[in-house]
């Protein structure tokens, strides 16, 4: 099962509130603007600031 | 009102190991106070619902109950644990692991936001700021909803007593870290409006609070 859709629509950044996407490997979802990762464990995305990783 | 007292992290380890058992304990003494905040809430089909510190889904399911299929509910813990008991009671619940000081929400977003028995563990300089990220996903009107372990009066209690006696570390284990707490005036302080408190006694000493964004 894949994270729920609904969800995706409305989840942002937790440090800058900006909008977030599902990484290609579907793994994750990055923040547009600071580029943190957070993320995505047995479907439950862990949108926890300390437990991004911030990609390059 | 006293202060909450132990670590954040080991208050985190504590609420993962109760997932366990938290549904058939704790949610027991809980339910009354729920259903009298669920009575306040006044829930429409079609709302959207935002549930902090969703637990095992004691109060998840009741939510979803009230919302028709229209209707959006998402619910946030900071427990792994608890989230993991929620996603099996509820394998279609929309959920996230975050922080409720830095809710992954945009702004003006919800209709309600539900948080019971969360604010008696947050430390008191803590709750202004806690309420006030609560009011911004809150659309302009968007209600809140807060069910807090209470008291009715000044007086220190015998719970009180014995969480200020505790040796730190034995908080969470002893107390699930939680203190009687008035929270209205934090309420009004986060720049909500419309605030009212009902007390109810018994079981757990509860209050209900309802205020508008």
């Amino acid at each position: 099962m894949a994270i729920d859709a609904e969800l995706l629509k409305i989840l942002v950044c937790p440090a800058c509130k900006a909008p977030v996407t599902l990484t290609s490997d579907e793994q994750g979802l990055r923040c547009g603007t600071c580029k943190r990762v957070y993320p995505i464990k047995d479907d439950i995305p862990i949108m926890l600031v300390d437990e991004a990783r911030v990609e390059s | 009102m006293i202060d909450a007292r132990g670590n954040r992290s080991a208050l985190v380890r504590a609420y993962n190991l109760f997932s366990l058992l938290y549904g058939s304990t704790a949610a027991r003494l809980e339910r009354e106070g729920v259903t009298r905040g669920l009575a306040r809430a006044r829930i429409q089909p079609g709302e959207r619902v935002l549930e902090v510190a969703v637990g095992t889904a004691a109060v998840h399911t009741r939510l979803r109950q009230r919302l028709s299929a229209h209707g959006l509910l998402v619910g946030v813990d900071f427990s792994s644990g608890m989230l993991r008991a929620t996603r099996k009671r509820m394998p279609k619940a929309r959920l996230a692991q975050a922080d409720a000081h830095a809710l992954p929400f945009p702004a003006d977003g919800f209709d309600l936001l539900w948080a019971s028995y969360l604010l008696d563990l947050i430390p008191t300089e803590e709750l202004t700021p806690l309420l006030e990220e609560f009011r911004r996903v809150l659309r302009p009107g968007g209600r809140l909803l807060l069910v807090n372990f209470s008291k009715d009066s000044e007086k220190l209690i015998w719970w009180e007593r014995l969480y200020q006696l505790t040796p730190t570390f034995l908080v969470p284990w002893l107390f699930a870290g939680c203190r009687p707490i008035q929270a209205a005036p934090f309420v009004r302080a986060a720049g909500f409006v419309g605030v009212e408190r009902e007390y109810l006694a018994g079981g757990f000493n509860s209050e209900i609070i309802t205020a508008r964004k």
